[in-house]
Order: structure tokens, then C-alpha cells, then sequence
């Protein structure tokens, strides 16, 4: 008893001093964070006094530098990598500190080492993230000067607030990475984690922030009809997008995260010499898809929102971007989330053979494979061709007379929501694998899990097709959300039923890491290629729906860039910077594998000497 | 037959949440709906 009470002395004075650490950091952020607001609130009294009333600059075709090649593709291709290594580099200590919490509370030490090297990506990341964020201040003032000076006057000091961020940022970062072996256990660990919160409070804040810049280019708010600053800088932020752009690019962030580092696992598996090595890079990429899909799952309904909000702002942005020139494209989206589902269900009906128990559950994969099929290629018909008087002759009209309503929303919402549903049932079947739960109400619990499926596919077949084709247009829309609440039903009460009834289950297959097939992991770099694709094509619409405004209604784009680039050119600009961005990937992980990499020390002379006398 | 009603009561009571959701979010939305779901404006 004497003996603890010491032991409890003894560590006393350290966990005082951490809490004190703690305390200092925290008033440190709270003092900067309030420096910051003051920095702002002063800035926009010189706003306020200065640029209230001066208009936007309405720039000429002169006012902007000819350097040769379009300013557009330039920007286009830098901007388009930042965002791309920003997205990652923020997206993974995301993840990073929770699996380090969970290890922490376990007491794995393999979830521990695993976040380390999950935090081995994102510091290389990390550097290839600040290059081409400079890269891209300079190549902005340098080909839109006039542009950026607007920029700078209605955010000005706020555009300080980020690079002190950005310090903060890599402080945070180098701490939480090269402090983690001195920072590994008891009350250290508290001070690591607390590190890596802080790390991602400040990545965020910087994400939300640039995203201030973007969505003032859309729907500006602060500034009156002509541009000129009448509101604070909290006004000119929180514009009608702003929130919407947050949560989306939140969720897209950390499912992208989860894909690239899938990769970097599934790179690692296949190289690897050792059971013991796959084995580990195995479960890595089982948990980074897991990551992956986890946070994919809602991010069509956050998509859904920022389209709402799209709308709701102004309908012309709206139909440009899904009526419009713009609107294949969501067709060519619909073929890419679709290759994503089908790819992550892969991974997982493969990752199925780690354990016998999932003999069990194997008959269910061909219905669902063959339900994820269909609404693939129903998401995927088109509603308007582009044709000829002969085809048209053909068809018997504009549209085909059963695939034609297969082109409207009603149809994608059913496919949509069924094929995440299908997902989060392949997701469950697989978790399920391994165990047996012995909880005396389990029948009861599977078949009120699978009354809760019934039900919701029925709902959400009879909400779309009914409210859909059947009534009028005010239905049609209000009813996608019940189709939306009822896909999140299944999930919620999928992981809470399942989570009761498996809490002391018997793991009565347990799952060999390692044991699945090298094919598996051709799936994890398909994630990763479609995810880039993606972003690169939704960033496109993005920006499109501006269509000749640098600012909208505010400011003219009047460079010779100033309209919608055709799809085929946005096509091969996507793929351009998809391809880049995947050999610079390549270099990340051939560094991250280089840094564990030793040589062997030369042999001593008198080896080579000897092996001389032998010759002779 | 325990299994069997299990399994109705079960799907009777998903039926009756979701009856009630598709009310509950349509009203929401200022979609009201009649009691066989059809609109009721």
C-alpha cells in the first residue's frame, strides 16, 4: 500500500509538470487566437475607413501578363496539386490521433506503430504542400495582379492570420512526428495526443479559412452590388457556401486521406519479404479503406447540401453546374463513385478469406455485387443525348422510352442510396466474419437489423419512384431527404445493434492478416487514382459555375481565359494533374520506404584481403 | 414459428418508423402527407 502511494508521489510531480505543459500551450493558442482577432478586428477599421466605398477594379485584357502560355492552365495545374497534398496533409493526422488513441487505450502497440508511419507519408506530404502553395501565391500575383490585389483588400490582414497559421501548422506537425518516440507512454502520451489535436484544430482552421477565399469567389458576401467592403471580415467569409464547402471538403479530405494511404499499404504489401511484414501492411490497408469508406459514405449527402445551397443562392450557378454544359460531368462523376464502390465492396469481399467464418456470409456477396451493378448503371444513364436526325429517327424520340426516366434524379437518388446501403451491408457482413455473438437476444437483434433493411430499400424505392415520377416537382425534392434520413438509418442502427450484440462475442474464426490475395490490393491504388480523378473534376465544376466572373456579379474575368474550358479539355487537364499527382505520391512513398532503409557497413579490408589470398 | 413472428413484429416495427419518419421529415419540409402518403396539399 506504502509502496503505491510512493509510486503515486513519484509520478505526481511529472503529471503535474505535463498538465502545466498543457496549460501553457493552451493559453499560448488562446493568447495567439486572440492576437490573431485583434489583428483582424484592427484591419478592418482600415477596411472599414478606406475601402468602404471604393468599387471593385474592373480589370482590362491588358492588365493582365501575356507570359506566353494560358495563365489558366497554370494556375489550374498548381492550384489543383496544393489542394491535392493540402487535402492529404491535413486529412491524415485526422485519422492519425484517433487510431493513436486507440492504441493508446488498448495498450497495441501496433496501432501506435501504425499511426507512426501513417505520419511518415504526411511530413514528406507536407514540404510538397508548402512548395506548391508558394508556388501558387506567386503564379496568382504574377498573372492576376489586379484580381489578387482585390483579394488582398477584402481579406487583408486575415491573409496574415494564415501564414501565422501556417507556422503553427508546422510546428504542430514537426512536434507531433519527431516527438513520438520521446512522447510514447503514460502520462507523455496524454501530451502527444493533446499535440496532435492542436495540430489539427490549426489545420483546420487554415482549411476553413482558404475555403473563405473560394466560396467569396462564388457567392460574395460583405461587399455591396459593385464590390466594395461594407461588412467585417466575418461577413466576407461567411458567405452562403462557406459551411457547406467546409463540411464537404472535411469528409472528402479524410476519405481521400484514407485512399492514399490504402496505397502506401498495399505498395508495402506487395513488396513485402516477410508474413510477419505482410501481415502488418495488410491490416494497414484494411484500416486505411475501413478509414476511406467510413468517411465516403456521407459525403454524398454533404454534396447534396452544397448543391442545396448552390440553388438556393442562385439557380443560374445551379443549372449551369448540373443542367447545363457542366451537367455530363456528373455523369462521368457517377462512373467514378461507382468504380470507388465497387472497388472498396472488392476489397472487402476479398478481405473475407482472412477468416473461415465468412463462409457464413459468401452467398450474400452475388446479390449484393449484382444490386451495386445495376444502380451503377442506372446512376450512370444520361438523360439528354447528343444526336443525330437519324439516331433521333431511331430512338423514336429525343429520349429512350425505358431508359430515359432512368436519366432523371429520382432514379440516381434510389441507385445512390441503395449502393451505399449495399456497401454498409458488405461492410458488416465483413466485420461480422470472425465472431459469434452469444448474447441471448441475437435472433431478435438480426431480425429486427434485417426488418430495418427491408423496410428502408422499400422506402426508399417507393419515395423515388412515387414522389418521383408521380407527383409534383415540390414532392420530388423534399422527398430525397427521407430517401437520405433512410440510408443513415440503416447505418446508425446497423452499427449500434451490431455493436451491442458483438460487444463480448466470441472470436471464434479469428482473422490471419495476410491471408488475402495480392489482386486485393490492386483495389487499394484504384481507390486512390479514382478519388484524384474525382476531386480534379468536381474542383473543375467548382470553379466553373463562375463561369466569366473571377468574383461573381462582382468582379469580370476579362483574361482570354474568361469562359468554360470544353469538357475534353478539362478531361485532359484532369488527367494531367491526376498523373501528377501520382508520381509525386510515388516519390512520397519511395522516401517514406527509403528512411527505413540501411546500408550494409563495407566489408573490413582484411575480408577483401583474405578473399585476395584465396584467389591467388 | 418463435423466429417467425419475431421476424414480423420486427418488420412491424420498422415499418411503423419509417411510416413515421417519411411524416415526420415530409411535415419538416412543409410537405405534409395523408395518412396513405399520398400529399396532402
Amino acid at each position: 500500500m506504502r509502496e503505491q502511494s510512493r509510486k503515486e508521489l513519484a509520478v505526481k510531480p511529472n503529471s503535474i509538470r505535463y498538465f502545466r505543459f498543457l496549460q501553457f500551450l493552451l493559453l499560448s493558442l488562446l493568447t495567439l487566437g486572440l492576437f490573431a482577432g485583434e489583428f483582424a478586428l484592427a484591419s478592418e477599421v482600415v477596411v472599414d475607413t478606406v475601402a468602404e466605398l471604393a468599387p471593385a477594379p474592373q480589370p482590362e485584357r491588358g492588365d493582365y501578363p501575356n507570359i506566353g502560355a494560358s495563365s489558366r492552365a497554370i494556375v489550374w495545374v498548381i492550384a489543383q496539386m496544393h489542394l491535392f497534398f493540402g487535402a492529404l496533409v491535413l486529412a491524415v493526422p485526422m485519422f492519425v490521433v484517433g487510431i493513436e488513441f486507440m492504441g493508446f487505450k488498448t495498450g497495441d502497440e501496433r496501432y501506435d506503430d501504425m499511426a507512426h508511419e501513417f505520419m511518415k507519408i504526411s511530413i514528406t506530404a507536407y514540404s510538397i504542400t508548402a512548395l506548391f502553395g508558394g508556388t501558387l501565391a506567386i503564379a496568382l500575383f504574377l498573372l492576376y495582379p489586379t484580381f489578387m490585389g482585390y483579394m488582398m483588400e477584402v481579406f487583408g490582414a486575415q491573409m496574415l492570420v494564415y501564414a501565422l497559421l501556417f507556422f503553427m501548422e508546422s510546428f504542430f506537425l514537426y512536434v507531433y512526428y519527431y516527438g513520438w518516440d520521446a512522447l510514447r507512454y503514460g502520462n507523455k502520451k496524454w501530451v502527444h495526443l493533446s499535440i496532435g489535436m492542436m495540430l489539427n484544430g490549426v489545420g483546420l482552421t487554415l482549411m476553413f479559412m482558404a475555403n473563405s477565399w473560394s466560396t467569396f469567389m462564388m457567392a460574395p458576401s460583405g461587399v455591396s452590388d459593385v464590390g466594395a467592403v461594407v461588412g467585417n471580415i466575418w461577413e466576407v467569409m461567411k458567405g452562403p457556401l462557406w459551411n457547406p464547402i467546409n463540411l464537404h471538403r472535411f469528409i472528402a479530405n479524410v476519405a481521400f486521406g484514407g485512399a492514399v494511404v490504402g496505397a502506401y499499404a498495399g505498395f508495402k504489401f506487395l513488396a513485402a519479404k516477410t508474413p510477419e511484414q505482410k501481415a502488418h501492411y495488410d491490416w494497414m490497408g484494411y484500416t486505411s479503406n475501413f478509414i476511406a469508406i467510413l468517411a465516403f459514405l456521407p459525403l454524398p449527402f454533404a454534396g447534396y447540401w452544397l448543391m442545396a445551397e448552390v440553388y438556393s443562392y442562385s439557380q443560374q450557378m445551379g443549372i449551369t453546374a448540373m443542367g447545363g454544359i457542366l451537367a455530363w460531368l456528373f455523369i462521368v462523376q457517377a462512373v467514378l463513385i461507382g468504380t470507388i464502390l465497387l472497388a472498396a465492396n472488392y476489397y472487402l469481399w476479398s478481405g473475407m478469406s482472412r477468416t473461415e467464418g465468412s463462409k457464413r456470409y459468401q452467398g450474400f456477396i452475388k446479390w449484393i455485387a449484382g444490386t451495386i451493378v445495376i444502380c451503377f448503371l442506372i446512376w450512370m444513364t444520361p438523360h439528354t443525348l447528343l444526336l443525330t436526325a437519324s439516331e433521333i429517327s431511331a430512338l423514336g424520340g429525343s429520349h429512350h422510352h425505358i431508359l430515359g426516366p432512368l436519366g432523371i434524379m429520382p432514379a440516381k437518388n434510389i441507385a445512390v442510396n441503395l449502393m451505399l446501403i449495399m456497401t454498409f451491408l458488405s461492410f458488416q457482413l465483413y466485420r461480422r466474419s470472425d465472431k459469434v455473438a452469444t448474447v441471448s437476444w441475437a435472433p431478435a437483434g438480426n431480425a429486427l437489423l434485417t426488418a430495418i433493411y427491408i423496410v428502408a430499400i422499400v422506402n426508399i424505392i417507393f419515395a423515388g419512384v412515387y414522389y418521383g415520377y408521380f407527383t409534383n416537382t415540390v414532392y420530388k425534392v423534399g422527398s430525397s431527404v427521407t430517401q437520405v434520413v433512410s440510408t443513415l438509418i440503416v447505418i446508425v442502427a446497423g452499427v449500434i445493434i451490431d455493436g451491442m450484440m458483438y460487444k463480448n462475442a466470441e472470436v471464434k474464426y479469428p482473422a490471419v492478416w495476410g491471408k488475402v490475395t495480392n489482386r486485393s490490393q490492386y483495389a487499394l491504388f484504384a481507390l486512390p487514382v479514382a478519388f484524384t480523378w474525382l476531386m480534379g473534376l468536381m474542383g473543375y465544376v467548382r470553379s466553373s459555375v463562375k463561369t466569366h466572373w473571377h468574383i461573381y456579379t462582382v468582379m469580370k474575368d476579362n483574361s482570354p481565359d474568361n469562359y468554360i474550358p470544353a469538357i475534353g479539355y478539362a478531361g485532359n487537364m484532369v488527367t494531367l494533374v491526376t498523373v501528377l499527382f501520382i508520381i509525386f505520391v510515388l516519390f512520397v512513398f519511395w522516401i517514406a520506404n527509403l528512411s527505413g532503409q540501411k546500408q550494409i557497413p563495407p566489408q573490413p579490408a582484411i575480408d577483401s584481403a583474405v578473399s585476395g589470398e584465396d584467389r591467388s | 414459428m418463435k423466429t417467425g413472428i419475431t421476424f414480423i413484429l420486427a418488420l412491424g416495427a420498422a415499418f411503423f418508423l419509417f411510416y413515421g419518419m417519411d411524416h415526420a421529415i415530409m411535415g419538416m419540409q412543409g410537405l405534409p402527407l395523408n395518412l396513405d402518403l399520398s400529399p396532402a396539399q
